[in-house]
Parts: structure tokens; C-alpha cells; sequence
């Protein structure tokens, strides 16, 4: 169980300036548009960039030092970095890999089998009641989502 | 008349097509990404084999079913199965943690059919004139209320008002993507044409919330989920929150919100139940506690957004506006069968519209029978995390892919779902970003309408600003953002004292 | 704990494999068709291209011996599902509803996946032709076209009309009014009918060019047409006539031409037997009594357009149109390819 954290200060410092920069990149966009298209993205843009400032102000500490948390806060990311890693890589695979080129049926099948197993394995969870419980459940969902989009809904799945 | 009404309303097979109806929808509304107006469009084919008054009496109790529906899972897994059930997610989902589960789905059933029951009755007797009021609101007072719903959302989620209104704002900048609906150029597409179609709201509402689900409750060990016990009797519980719910008058100021913001096309359904919890909230004794798990919010989210159910075909009935996505199959529905919306539609079809409203009446009645379902919902509680992790994973996908087999909107779907994680765990609330995804269309298009209109008839200021509504509007939006400040005020006050 | 691996490991290859050989055996039979179609609608369930489908759907599995299921793929104007349209299998079993001037339009503005080329490859039929009219409310200062076209010479830009979407059907029979009649109306743009429909009659716009269908439901009783750019009144308007006005715009001395035609097409590239079959299927629908029923009582003016003329007619439409926006400054020509000058 290997946990990330950040601390809190760092992360606001750092976001502010982002969201900042973010605001002028997408008012430098706005150009381009027609002068329809270009009234609401300019003006929500302006907005957040007003409230950005006080952000990046409240979180810089230019102003209101006093304010906000102690600057030692820390700020929990992920709890279990394995399992993060796991799902996330898992369902990346599942979106990229497994379902558009294997399909929906058997894409989703080895996708659940795989990461709920992984993560028990890692986390020394696996057991014979537990695999078969992932394995059975996992099988009977995907079928069951199968048939109803397919059949009930008549989407096209891959 | 009122004698065909019931006969036709009493028939065996009429009672089986709302219980069915109902169920049907319950399934549909607690999938994500499987949605009402889905399961309404595949019907769509059998009602002509109907008489019509039948086809409206199924499709209004799956509507019915599918609004309800998406508490479930709002409750039990904080994801809202519909946009309309963010609010649900507040109260309903601590209390699931609490082990409250089963009061919190009982009170969403008995708020749902007590909601749609009070819609119905505006339906059934007022709707002409509340749609002449629906027809009042132009291009500017649109723009006004999606701001409005959006610093409302912002000042019940935010222990921060900075950070909600940022997550609020770039919601409503993700709407922008794609092509302008006014302007008919792309924006922020990077040149792919596969996100010309922008950010569906389903999209949106899929990606964040379900995507950040998936990555906590992987991290989640099994045994801090076996922790939670559903407490309670399915029947005490009902009698319970019944009680609840006759106690004070939260019950029917929500159901009286729900009916009046549905009216309004587009913005209506999405917005009610947090109108109706912010009131509700501002009017308890208690409104610190609302977000720790208080059943009065509950109340007042499920109560208001199943009033709009019926209030949404208000519109749709009178002037062939709907009020709603589904209503708008509706209006399709009775369109191929030759009846057209109206005044005349009441009088002329009469029979038939009213064994629809007696309909909704039914399937609201029969939704007391969903409540023997709620052993079966409340065992998802019990499911392995990572197992429950997988399933919503699949779900989304699957529920993205479907709208409009569209990849791409697989990938902003995950993207977004990513970016949400770490923002909540930054302190950014998830509730107004989705909102703002919600409503940005259709701000979008009230602010640019409006400098449109402005244009011709003489001045910015007179039409964005003056008219009547949109001063009441403006004048709450500034109340909401200064609400806490006033609050804190206040409090200062009364300790000096 | 290995073990455990290694046993869910190969159950998963082991109900993998087998899933992957059962989807592979179900392909190769030669009839056709065998499965269902799919019948793509690029806009929103419950609007007018809904309808079309719904008509059809009624009448495919008694002529075609299987059932065609309707798949909503909305967004960007048509384009999100028309793009859909051209990268699906060319196997015959996809066919999508389209309109013009929305397809020669979309691809001179903005990149788009399909082009106007595709569509007349796997054209179908032309199944509508739906003239714009311009409306107003009943209780509206402008009893007939010549006033309103008088008063908005005098205070150009004065009077709102509202269209749906720019570079639409809608928007185009704007600015030919314009052009015929020189006037200037503030144009106010609306992402659908359905908004376009609640302003006009909230007297938020003053004018609205919209189709019949949008004065089917909005109700006959709540509007007067001052003008319908077609030669002759459709049908499906005719018993309404005494309700709402609507003479042809040429008959009162306006030579102002604009429609929006709705059809169908399937995927381009599909063998040219299959496209034949569909041809036949749907002209012999079209030509039933119940499909014409079904129509009017959508409220949708039919006028069949068989493959071949549609195709020309897609042609005629796209030449048509660049001509106009030559005319009217949005776009050039310049050695054979088109460069947007303005939006």
C-alpha cells in the first residue's frame, strides 16, 4: 500500500498558474471565431480568469497570507498506488486494445477478469472463493450488457 | 368521458403495460448512459400497433420508471443514473454510507411518486396557462437561469466558492467544443472532425462522475465496504419516510419548484431537484448537516425532479414544445398518429389525453411496488470493490459508445473522468462542472440570442438587463454568491451578542 | 495464491478463445439481406427526419423480410451522424436519412469527414421537398408579405427572423430574401425548431422561416404564413389554408424560391446489386397508399425522387448553392476549388 501525496500549497500554486495560462491560451483561440461563435467561450473565458486570479492570489499568498491552510497540509492523490495504476492502465487497455479491437463480448470479459484479479493478487486478497466469484460475476454482467444493448437497444457494438 | 377514462385505465392488460412500463423504466434510469429517451425511441415502433392511448400510457410510465430509476444509483454508488439526479447524490449517498441505504431508497420512491403526482395534477388542470407563463421567458432570462442554476449548485457543493465556481465555469466551456450551434464554425476541435459533435451531456455526466468512481473504489479495500449493513424493514422503513414526508411542508414546496422550473424547455428537468434541495436546505433548521447525509434532501431532490415529468409535457401538449428529451418522443409519438399538439388536443382527443394523465397517476401509484426490489439493488453494496470498479467501468464505456457510436466520445469521456479525479481530490466539487456541461449550451445560445435581438431592437443594456425577469434573476444570483458572506455576517453578529 | 493466477489466467484465455471462434463461424452466407438494418437518424428523436424514419420502419420488414432498427447519431447539424454514415461497412445494411442543403453546405464551411460526393454515390431516393415559409404570429403587425417587406426596407435591420443554424436551409432562404427583396432583418439563430418555435410564439423574434411541420405543431391556429417560397402550397397544408394564409411567394409578384429536401442514402461503396435491391424496395413503398397516409399524417410533403434524379438533383443543389454564396460574398472560386472568404 504505497500512497501519493502532495502538499496542499504546492498543488494550488501550481494549478493556478496552469488554469492562468489556460485562460489566455483559450481567449488567444477565440479570435479565430466568427462573431458568434466567439461571445460565450470570450466571456465564460474572462470569468474564469477573474476567478483564477484569486486563486492564484489566495494560493500564492500575495494578499491574504492568513488565510487558507498551513503550509505543511498534505493532500492525499491516490491511497493505493497498485490498484490506481492497475484500474487505470486496465481501463485505457479496455478503451484502446480490448474493446475496439476485440470487441465488446470477449474486450470486456478479459478486461474484468484481469484487473479484479490483479488487484486481489497485489493485494494478497486471491481467493478460490473470490477468483470465482470475479470470474462468474464478470461473465454473466457482460452478457447481460451484451444482450440488452445488442438485442433490446439494437446498438451496434464493435 | 370520465367513465371511458376508467374503463379504458381498469383493463387487465392496461394495469400490465404500467407495471411493466414502470419496471422497464426503473432498469433503463439506474444504467448509466442508458436513458429514457433510449428506452422511449426503441419503443417507439411498437406504440403504432397501439391505440394511442395506450402507446402515450407506456411511455409515460417508463418515464416515469426511468426518472425514478436513476436515484438507485445516485444512492447507492454516488454516480446519478440522469443529470436530473445530481442533487440525490448529496444526501443519498452519506446516508448509503451511514447503512441508511434502504430509508434513503424508500424516501426516493414515495418523493417520486408523491412529485409526480402533484405535476400531474398541474398537468391535468392548468396546463394552458402555465405554458402561456413557460412562453414568457426569451432568450436572455435563459441565460440568467443557467447561471442562476450554476452559482445555486455552486453554493450548496463548495466548502470553497472560488474552486466551485472555476469547476462550474470550465463546464461551461466544455460545451463549446464543436460546432457552434450559432456560429456554425468548429471550436477547440484540434481539427478532428470526430468532436465536431462536442461533449454530449451524457458524455459528461458519464465521464465525471463514473471515471473517478472506477479509480476510488479500486483503491478501496474489501473491508472497508463490508463495514456498511443495510438497516431496516423494506415496510417499517416506507412507513417511516411516509411519515417523513406528510411532517412538514418540504414535501410540497419541492414538488411546487419541480413543477414550475419543468415548464421551462431544456433547462427544466436538469435544474429542479437542485432548486428544490437548496430551498429546502435554506429553509431547515439544520443546514449544516445537508451533504452529511440528511433524508429532508433526499426529499426534496427526488420529490421535485419527478414534478417535472409530467410538467415537462405541458409545453410539449399545448405548443408542441417539449420540455424534456423524452417528451419530445412523445410529442413524435402522437405526431405519427396524426394528432396534433394544441389547445384542441384536450378537447378533441380528450378520452385520449386523459387516460394518459390517469396513466401517470397509475404508474405513479405502481411505483410503491418497485420498492420490493430494493433487497436486490442494496446487495451492490455488498459486491467486492474492485468487482463494482470493473462493472461501472464496462458500463461507461459501453453507455458513451451508445449514443451515437461515436469513439471519440469514449475518449473525452475518459479524459474527463481523469482529469475529475485528481480535481476532487484537489478540492474541486464535481457537481458544478457537470452542471455547467448541462446548461452551457443553452447559455450559450441566451447570451448570443440575446445580443442577436439586442442588435434590432436598439441596445445591449435595456434587453440583457432591464426586463423585468431577468432583474429578479439577476438580483438572486448576487444573493447566492453573497449568501455566505452574509451568513458569516450574521453569525458574527449573533456571537458578539 | 500462484495457483490462483494461473487458474484464473487460463479460464480467461480458455472463455476468450471459445468467444472469439463462436463470432467468427456466424459470417458467410451469401442471401441478402439476412440481418436487420440499421436506419441512421442524424438529429434528434421526435424532429421531422425522426418522423421520415418512423414512416418507413412501419413498411421495411413486410418489404425487405427483415426489420430495420433506427439509431439516433445527432450532433454538429447531421454531420456527426452522416460522418458515421461513410465510415460504417458498405455491406448494404446501413442507410441514413439526409437533407439538403445541410450536405452540399457542411463540407465548404468546416471539415467534415463525408463529402457531398458520398452522398450522391449512395444516394437512395429524394423523399421530401419542403418549401420555407415565412411566419409570423397571429396577432403579428404584418397582415400579408408586401407590409413586412415594406417596413423592413424602411428600418433595416430592424425586424428578428429567426432560422435554424447558420449555413442551413433555413438560413440560405434568409439571405435569398433578403437578396429578392432588398431588406435587411437582424437574423437570430436557433440551434433547433423545437427553441426557434417557443420564440416566435413568446414574441421573442418577430418572423420565423421555418418548414410545415413546424406549423403543424406550433398549430395552425397560433400562426399566419405570409409567404411559402414554392410554386404550389403543400399538400399537407392545404386543409389549413383558411387558418393561416400562405400564398405562394411568386404569386405575389416575389420571385423567391427555397426548400429543404430530406432523403436517403446508404453507405458509398456498396455494391451496386445491393444498392439496386434498396432502390427497389423503397420505390415500391413509396408507392403503397399507406406510405402517402402515413406522410400526410406526419405531416411531411412528399415528392418521391427516385435514385437517378436524385442524384442530379444533389448535383443541381450543390451548383446551385455555391452560385449563391459566390453572389452573396461567402465564399470564391478560385481554379476550381472553393475558399470560404467569410462566415
Amino acid at each position: 500500500m504505497k500512497s501519493i501525496n502532495i502538499n496542499r500549497r504546492l498543488a494550488d500554486k501550481i494549478l493556478s498558474v496552469f488554469l492562468l495560462f489556460l485562460c489566455g491560451a483559450i481567449l488567444w483561440e477565440t479570435r479565430k471565431f466568427s462573431e458568434y461563435g466567439a461571445y460565450f467561450p470570450y466571456i465564460v473565458t474572462l470569468f474564469l480568469a477573474v476567478f483564477s486570479l484569486v486563486y492564484f492570489i489566495k494560493s500564492w499568498g500575495v494578499l491574504l497570507r492568513k488565510m487558507g491552510s498551513s503550509g505543511k497540509e498534505q493532500l492525499e492523490l491516490i491511497q493505493d498506488l497498485s490498484s490506481f495504476l492497475v484500474s487505470f492502465v486496465g481501463v485505457l487497455a479496455y478503451i484502446f486494445i480490448l474493446f475496439s479491437l476485440l470487441g465488446f463480448l470477449v474486450g470486456s470479459i478479459l478486461f474484468c477478469i484481469s484487473v479484479t484479479s490483479v488487484i486481489q493478487i497485489t493485494r494478497s486478497e486471491a481467493s478460490f472463493k473470490l477468483t470465482t466469484l470475479s470470474l462468474l460475476s464478470s461473465g454473466m454482467f457482460t452478457f447481460m450488457m451484451y444482450y440488452l444493448f445488442r438485442h433490446v437497444f439494437h446498438i451496434h457494438l464493435p | 368521458m370520465i367513465a371511458e377514462v376508467v374503463s379504458a385505465l381498469m383493463q387487465p392488460s392496461m394495469i400490465a403495460i404500467i407495471i411493466g412500463g414502470v419496471f422497464i423504466g426503473n432498469l433503463v434510469g439506474c444504467l448509466p448512459g442508458l436513458t429514457a429517451t433510449m428506452a422511449l425511441a426503441v419503443l417507439l415502433p411498437i406504440t403504432y400497433y397501439m391505440p394511442i392511448s395506450t402507446a402515450l400510457v407506456l411511455m409515460g410510465s417508463i418515464y416515469v420508471g426511468a426518472i425514478r430509476g436513476g436515484g438507485i444509483t445516485a444512492i447507492l454508488l454516488n454516480v446519478p443514473g440522469t443529470p436530473s439526479d445530481i442533487a440525490t447524490t448529496f444526501d443519498g449517498f452519506p446516508l448509503a454510507q451511514k447503512g441508511l441505504a434502504r430509508r434513503a431508497l424508500m424516501m426516493s420512491i414515495f418523493a417520486s411518486i408523491m412529485g409526480g403526482i402533484i405535476g400531474n395534477i398541474f398537468l391535468a388542470f392548468l396546463a394552458p396557462p402555465l405554458a402561456r407563463i413557460s412562453l414568457r421567458l426569451g432568450p436572455p432570462e435563459f441565460f440568467w437561469l443557467c447561471i442562476l442554476g450554476i452559482t445555486i449548485m455552486v453554493s450548496i457543493t463548495g466548502e470553497s466558492l472560488g474552486k466551485g465556481l472555476i469547476s462550474g465555469f470550465i463546464g461551461l466551456l466544455i460545451t463549446t467544443v464543436g460546432v457552434s450551434p450559432l456560429g456554425g464554425e468548429t471550436r477547440f476541435t484540434f481539427d478532428l472532425p470526430q468532436l465536431a459533435g462536442g461533449v454530449p451531456i451524457i458524455v459528461g455526466l458519464i465521464g465525471l462522475y463514473c471515471i473517478p468512481r472506477v479509480l476510488e473504489l479500486a483503491q478501496e479495500k474489501v473491508q472497508e465496504a463490508e463495514g456498511i449493513i443495510v438497516k431496516g424493514s423494506i415496510h417499517s422503513e416506507m412507513v417511516w419516510v411516509i411519515r417523513k414526508w406528510f411532517s412538514g411542508f418540504q414535501g410540497i414546496i419541492s414538488s411546487l419548484i419541480g413543477t414550475f422550473i419543468g415548464i421551462l424547455p431544456g433547462a427544466g428537468g436538469n435544474i429542479a431537484g437542485i432548486m428544490a434541495y437548496d430551498q429546502i436546505k435554506r429553509m431547515d433548521k439544520h443546514p449544516e448537516e445537508f451533504g452529511k447525509g440528511r433524508i429532508e434532501g433526499v426529499l426534496a431532490a427526488e420529490t421535485a425532479n419527478n414534478a417535472v415529468v409530467s410538467s415537462s409535457l405541458i409545453p410539449a401538449f399545448t405548443f408542441g414544445i417539449p420540455g424534456s428529451p423524452p417528451a419530445a418522443i412523445m410529442l413524435g409519438a402522437i405526431l405519427v398518429q396524426g394528432l396534433r399538439p394544441g389547445a384542441k388536443l384536450f378537447t378533441e382527443h380528450a378520452v385520449d389525453m386523459y387516460t394518459l394523465i390517469g396513466g401517470f397517476f397509475l404508474a405513479n401509484i405502481a411505483l410503491f411496488l418497485v420498492m420490493y426490489l430494493s433487497p436486490i439493488y442494496s446487495k451492490i453494496l455488498s459486491v467486492p470493490r474492485e468487482i463494482l470498479a470493473v462493472f461501472i467501468a464496462v458500463m461507461s464505456v459501453v453507455g458513451t459508445f451508445a449514443i451515437r457510436g461515436n469513439f471519440a466520445d469514449v475518449m473525452v469521456m475518459c479524459t474527463l473522468g481523469t482529469v475529475m479525479y485528481f480535481g476532487r481530490k484537489l478540492g474541486f466539487p464535481t457537481a458544478p462542472a457537470v452542471l455547467g456541461i448541462v446548461l452551457g449550451r443553452l447559455a450559450e445560445e441566451g447570451l448570443t440570442q440575446s445580443m442577436m435581438i439586442a442588435k434590432a431592437r436598439g441596445g445591449l443594456l435595456p434587453y440583457f438587463f432591464g426586463r423585468p425577469i431577468t432583474v429578479i434573476l439577476i438580483i438572486l444570483i448576487l444573493f447566492f454568491l453573497a449568501w455566505p458572506f452574509l451568513q458569516a455576517q450574521l453569525q458574527k453578529v449573533r456571537g458578539t451578542k | 495464491m500462484l495457483t490462483c493466477k494461473k487458474v484464473s489466467l487460463v479460464l480467461a484465455l480458455v472463455i476468450g478463445l471459445s468467444l472469439l471462434v463462436s463470432s467468427t463461424i456466424a459470417l458467410g452466407a451469401e442471401k441478402y439481406p439476412t440481418q436487420p438494418f440499421a436506419y441512421i437518424v442524424p438529429f434528434s428523436p421526435g424532429g421531422t427526419t425522426d418522423l421520415q424514419a418512423r414512416v418507413f420502419e412501419r413498411f421495411w420488414k413486410k418489404y425487405f423480410g427483415v426489420p430495420v432498427a433506427v439509431e439516433y447519431v445527432k450532433g454538429a447539424g447531421g454531420q456527426i451522424g452522416w460522418d458515421t454514415l461513410v465510415r460504417r461497412k458498405p455491406d448494404g445494411y446501413t442507410v441514413a436519412g439526409n437533407n439538403l442543403p445541410h450536405l452540399v453546405m457542411q463540407p465548404i464551411f468546416r471539415k467534415t469527414i463525408y463529402t457531398t460526393d458520398d452522398h450522391i454515390k449512395g444516394a437512395i431516393a429524394g423523399l421530401v421537398s419542403d418549401p420555407e415559409m415565412i411566419t409570423v404570429l397571429k396577432g403579428s403587425q404584418f397582415k400579408n408579405i408586401h407590409e413586412l417587406i415594406e417596413y423592413a426596407r424602411k428600418h433595416p435591420g430592424a425586424v428578428t427572423a429567426g432560422v435554424v443554424g447558420k449555413f442551413t436551409g433555413d438560413w440560405i432562404g434568409l439571405k435569398l430574401f433578403e437578396a429578392v427583396t432588398n431588406t435587411k432583418f437582424a437574423e437570430v439563430i436557433f440551434p433547433g425548431s423545437a427553441p426557434q418555435g417557443t420564440s416566435l410564439l413568446g414574441g421573442h423574434i418577430d418572423v420565423m422561416f421555418g418548414n410545415t411541420g413546424d406549423i403543424i405543431t406550433l398549430g395552425p391556429e397560433n400562426v399566419r404564413v405570409l409567404a411559402i417560397g414554392d410554386k404550389e402550397v403543400p399538400k399537407v397544408l392545404r386543409p389549413h389554408l383558411g387558418e393561416i394564409g400562405g400564398p405562394p411567394a411568386h404569386k405575389e409578384g416575389i420571385e423567391w424560391f427555397a426548400a429543404i429536401h430530406r432523403g436517403l442514402c446508404t453507405v458509398p461503396g456498396t455494391p451496386k446489386k445491393r444498392i439496386e435491391f434498396i432502390c427497389k424496395k423503397v420505390d415500391q413503398i413509396a408507392k403503397t397508399k399507406g406510405y402517402s397516409e402515413g406522410m400526410d399524417k406526419a405531416g411531411l410533403p412528399a415528392y418521391y425522387r427516385p435514385r437517378k434524379e436524385y442524384q442530379e438533383f444533389i448535383r443541381k443543389e450543390k451548383e446551385q448553392m455555391i452560385g449563391i454564396l459566390q453572389k452573396l460574398k461567402y465564399i470564391e472560386v478560385k481554379d476550381g476549388k472553393i475558399v470560404v472568404k467569410k462566415r
